[in-house]
């Protein structure tokens, strides 16, 4: 694993905040759709089974595939948003299994070398490269709404659970503002502590 | 991150989110009285967290005022925390820069939807009864097409505004009507209003003269040229100021002229609105807010002075083909607006007459108290300008040398100074530098205004002063008693000099006064302020602010140097005086303030100090009030404060009260250019110092009492002097302190330096220098020196004989001191004899 998580998750965000160009704003990028793809897939097939109606109000995927449909992701500039984080938690989860498989395979509790993991890491490149190399898998999805959950269960309270969620449909801070019936500077307030409370979770996770 | 780094960090987010719930609720209140609100919430949190939280306060509510257009004023917030807690400039400038994030995307936003606008509009097109016959030009929010009424047959410019505008579109023709009803000759003429595919329209006068900026780009106006053009648009801003219009963002682009040369004002009331929220960022918009004015930059409530300013701003760039001030990019751009003075006009255009300048000047001054009252003013002044009559504004920069020359020149100014300065300023200068001499902001406000009243009338003035002060001259310079032997020869001169002209016969009186105050001359002195007086009141009232002024001296004069009863009747002066601000500008006044500090000050010269504490607890509360509180009038109230507590032995409040001012001055005096600060004002920290000290020794704690002689004892020697009577008195006593704390070898030294000091000022046997010399005695005993003990005994006596009568009181003390010694000395030694055997 890399040395300091925590300057892989804020260095991985501050290459995304770079602008479109940057490789990390590609990876993310592709990263994302591929989700948004995968998401939908599952959704529609969910759908059939008819899933407990609280459940889906409250689904990662339902946020996804809801911004996705109504092209709000393309308007804006999700990249520093809250997606990274929690597909950044997500993945990190979904590589150290796949580390630990190899791990198993070459027998037992050796530590892994670099050269084992499609292209592994230093600490800084950690996110851009491990986005990169695999691709989200179903098993993805369910972790994606495990960790969904587990950081929504951080926030303060639901008024800023909704304003996380409306985020992540894609929503814009003055459009947040209006439906949340507060100031911009509020939501711009509350998206910072959510971002930041998120970051320390993330990080703590590892 | 480390253990502790982690706890920080859960830290901090368990105080972002108390700080984030604190907003929801007021959030949740606002727009009740939202200041008030705020106060309480800030109460919900640790001082730590609290300027974070009233920074989020002032923007939540800045930005809720500004989308239900109500007005935000930031001063409301300012006195909810300590001073410098929360970095106001630096929060102006944030909201700055948001305003122009917003404005850039409504412009970004407003362009697309105008150009998808002209897209489907081709020449030859109709929009209600105007058909297009030429583009004449397009901007970021609005297109402006030459076009025929076909109603009228008449040719009109139609500006198109684009349809993200349409919020403003009832109040664009609220505005276009009024300025329609204006019908001035130097207003572009607003023809009518419609919308057209969402956004408003405006069928305007053609003006195809071309604007003024265009023609400034090519060449510089002459003086002449320049003052007609303004005179024209003061016209017209003056005649909009009549009916509530203010223009808010005039400059040369704004000024169209037409092909006969008319100048005709346009965008009247109208590109405000083309901003959105920001109401001040329209010059930014366009690259260049170099014509706004000062008090647009920090977002105050707009007055017509912003007007007065932008008149001069067009003046300005008439006279040297540029704005005001031009940074480098626009922040700083608004740093410069705020802070610098602009490049003089007769630096960049030499020709420039300096009437004119000091007229262009004059509108752009910082602070718009001191701007013309109105555009009309300013006309006005311009008129005169061009017919040759002297101008009412006067030569700035040398208003400004000599009030920097009285600021740093103790109370009373060489007269000989004050002649060069005369004859230069003008008798203006003279009064206000004589005024100022016992430094008061509100009243130099004040006068000032009385010097601007006199010029007219300052010959005789001038006349008479350059007498008195050539007899100054002849004398020596710099002395007090030369400066009393003019003015005694002044004085009866003053008598038929003004015959004309009472109301300068009781300014120079008062100045009279004044100065004969500082030379400790109580009888002339009242008599001047009470003649004074009695002019002011035949020529203003009795309620005029140049007479309460006046009074004010006098009871000052009568506190500081009158006998019980003229300190009984100060207070009645000063009462009066109290109650006439208060009735005039009510209890929450600078100038009502200033009153209670005064009437406090004189109160205290009689003993009443429950009263003087009352009082001053009142000012200080409606100091805490006003919008921009003032350090010296704090500080004065402060000191009043800690006075009072003393004097009614209330120890350890004055010890915090005296604390607390020291602090203050202290750190307003360490910040501030040390040629603005008063040697009088480092001698009254000096003597708070010393006061403390005093206090502190009262209550007990001889530890603090003594770091305070110490630390406060070399300020003394360099303010004051070695032998100046409080550098001595403060000598003393950290003498004495450090004898009664028994230690003597640290006292040895002080001991001696004191008792040569004392030898010096007061003479070898003069009581206090045996004083001194018997702490010397006192320390050469516990020392166990004890031939020097008797030596210094003796060299006392011979002192005594020497410089006292015989038989005088000191001699025999002297003498039976050292007999007294002599005695136990034989004591002590029998009883070590006896010991030893």
């Amino acid at each position: 694993m890399p040395l300091s998580n925590e300057q892989s998750v804020s260095l991985w965000l501050h290459d995304l905040r770079q602008g479109e160009d940057s490789a990390a704003g590609k990876v993310w990028d592709r990263y994302f759709q591929k989700l948004v793809r995968l998401a939908q897939g599952h959704l529609r097939n969910s759908e059939k089974r008819v899933e407990d109606e609280e459940d889906v109000a409250l689904s990662v995927l339902q946020s996804l595939c809801e911004g996705a449909a109504a092209d709000r992701f393309h308007h804006i500039d999700n990249r520093e948003e809250l997606w990274v984080l929690l597909a950044t938690m997500t993945h990190r989860k979904c590589v150290n299994r796949i580390r630990r498989n190899v791990a198993l395979k070459r027998g037992g509790g050796k530590v892994v070398g670099e050269a084992d993991l499609a292209k592994p890491s230093d600490s800084s490149q950690f996110g851009l490269n491990d986005f990169e190399s695999s691709a989200p898998t179903a098993e993805t999805l369910a972790i994606l709404q495990e960790d969904y959950e587990r950081l929504m269960q951080t926030l303060r309270n639901d008024e800023m659970r909704t304003i996380a969620t409306l985020k992540m449909n894609g929503y814009s801070t003055l459009e947040i503002a209006e439906q949340a019936k507060m100031s911009e500077r509020s939501v711009r307030r509350k998206l910072n502590l959510i971002r930041d409370t998120w970051i320390d979770e993330v990080d703590a996770d590892v | 991150m480390s253990f502790h780094g982690l706890i920080w960090m859960k830290t901090r987010l368990e105080q972002r989110n108390q700080i984030d719930e604190l907003c929801d609720r007021f959030e949740e209140s606002w727009p009740v009285s939202a200041t008030k609100v705020a106060g309480e919430l800030l109460q919900k949190i640790d001082e730590g967290g609290r300027p974070e939280l009233l920074c989020e306060l002032i923007t939540i509510h800045r930005e809720r005022c500004l989308k239900s257009k109500t007005e935000f004023l930031i001063e409301d917030f300012r006195a909810l925390l300590p001073n410098d807690s929360v970095d106001f400039d630096q929060l102006q400038a944030r909201f700055r820069t948001d305003d122009l994030r917003d404005a850039a995307t409504a412009t970004k936003q407003g362009s697309s939807c105008l150009s998808e606008m002209t897209s489907q509009l081709s020449l030859g097109d109709r929009i209600d009864s105007y058909e297009l016959k030429e583009l004449l030009g397009q901007g970021g929010m609005s297109a402006v097409y030459r076009a025929t009424d076909s109603r009228l047959n008449r040719e009109v410019a139609l500006k198109i505004v684009a349809s993200s505008m349409a919020d403003a579109v009832p109040r664009m023709q609220a505005e276009a009507r009024m300025i329609a009803s204006l019908d001035h000759a130097h207003i572009v003429q607003v023809f009518g209003t419609g919308t057209w595919s969402g956004g408003p329209y405006l069928a305007l006068e053609l003006v195809d003269g071309g604007s003024l900026d265009v023609l400034l780009s090519d060449e510089l106006l002459t003086a002449r040229r320049s003052a007609e053009i303004v005179i024209d648009i003061a016209e017209a801003v003056s005649a909009a100021h009549e009916s509530g219009l203010i223009h808010r963002d005039l400059k040369p682009a704004n000024v169209l002229m037409t092909t006969s040369g008319v100048v005709k004002l346009a965008d009247f009331g109208l590109s405000r609105d083309l901003n959105l929220q920001s109401q001040t960022i329209s010059g930014a918009l366009l690259g260049t807010p170099g014509y706004m004015s000062p008090e647009q930059t920090t977002g105050s409530r707009p007055t017509t002075a912003i007007d007065v300013y932008g008149l001069g701003g067009i003046l300005y760039a008439c006279l040297t083909g540029r704005p005001p001030f031009r940074g480098a990019n626009i922040p700083d751009t608004l740093t410069l607006i705020r802070n610098e003075e602009p490049v003089p006009v007769r630096r960049l255009a030499p020709s420039t007459p300096v009437d004119l300048e000091s007229i262009c000047q004059k509108c752009l001054s910082k602070d718009p108290l001191h701007r013309y009252a109105s555009a009309a003013d300013l006309r006005d002044d311009l008129a005169a300008f061009l017919e040759g009559r002297s101008v009412k504004a006067r030569p700035v920069s040398l208003w400004t040398k000599a009030l920097r020359f009285s600021h740093r020149n103790p109370v009373v100014v060489s007269l000989a100074t004050c002649l060069c300065v005369a004859l230069v300023a003008g008798v203006s200068g003279i009064i206000v530098q004589w005024q100022r001499a016992e430094s008061n902001a509100v009243a130099y406000q004040e006068q000032f205004q009385i010097a601007e009243e006199k010029v007219e009338a300052a010959s005789a003035l001038q006349e008479f002063m350059r007498s008195v002060l050539g007899a100054a001259q002849a004398a020596k310079t710099g002395e007090k008693t030369d400066i009393s032997d003019a003015i005694a020869a002044a004085l009866p001169r003053v008598d038929e000099a003004f015959y004309e002209h009472p109301e300068i016969e009781a300014a120079v009186r008062e100045t009279l006064g004044k100065t004969l105050r500082t030379l400790e001359q109580a009888t002339v002195g009242i008599e001047q302020y009470r003649r004074s007086i009695e002019l002011y009141e035949q020529v203003y009232g009795r309620s005029d602010f140049r007479t309460l002024h006046a009074i004010d001296g006098l009871a000052g004069i009568m506190r500081s140097l009158g006998n019980h009863d003229q300190r009984l009747e100060a207070i009645e002066l000063r009462k009066f005086v109290l109650s006439e601000r208060i009735r005039q500008k009510g209890e929450f006044h600078f100038d009502s303030i200033s009153a209670m500090d005064k009437l406090s000050a004189a109160l205290g010269q009689v003993g009443e100090f429950d009263e003087v504490e009352r009082l001053t607890l009142k000012a200080m509360a409606a100091l805490s009030r006003l919008p921009n509180g003032d350090d010296r009038m704090a500080e004065s109230l402060q000191y009043n404060l800690a006075g009072a507590y003393w004097q009614q032995e209330k120890l350890a409040e004055a010890r915090s009260a005296f604390e607390t001012l020291i602090e203050r001055m202290s750190r307003r005096i360490e910040a501030a250019d040390p040629d603005s600060i008063f040697r009088h004002e480092r001698i009254q920290l000096c003597k708070s110092k010393g006061t403390l000290a005093l206090i502190v020794h009262d209550l007990g704690d001889v530890v603090a009492a003594e770091g305070l002689y110490r630390e406060l004892l070399p300020e003394f020697q360099e303010l004051e002097g070695l032998g100046h009577r409080r550098t001595l008195s403060v000598h003393r006593r950290l003498v004495r302190l450090l004898i009664e704390r028994k230690k003597f070898e640290d006292a040895l030294p002080f001991a001696e330096q004191l008792l040569q000091q004392h030898s010096a000022a007061f003479g070898p046997a003069a009581g206090l220098t045996l004083e001194v010399r018997r702490y010397l005695v006192s320390i050469y005993q516990n020392l166990k020196r004890i031939d020097r003990v008797e030596q210094f005994l003796r060299e006392t006596v011979a002192l005594t004989v020497k410089h006292r009568e015989p038989g005088h009181d000191y001699i025999h003390q002297a003498k039976s001191e050292l007999d007294q010694f002599l005695a136990n000395r034989q004591d002590v030694s029998e009883a070590l004899n006896d010991g030893g055997r």
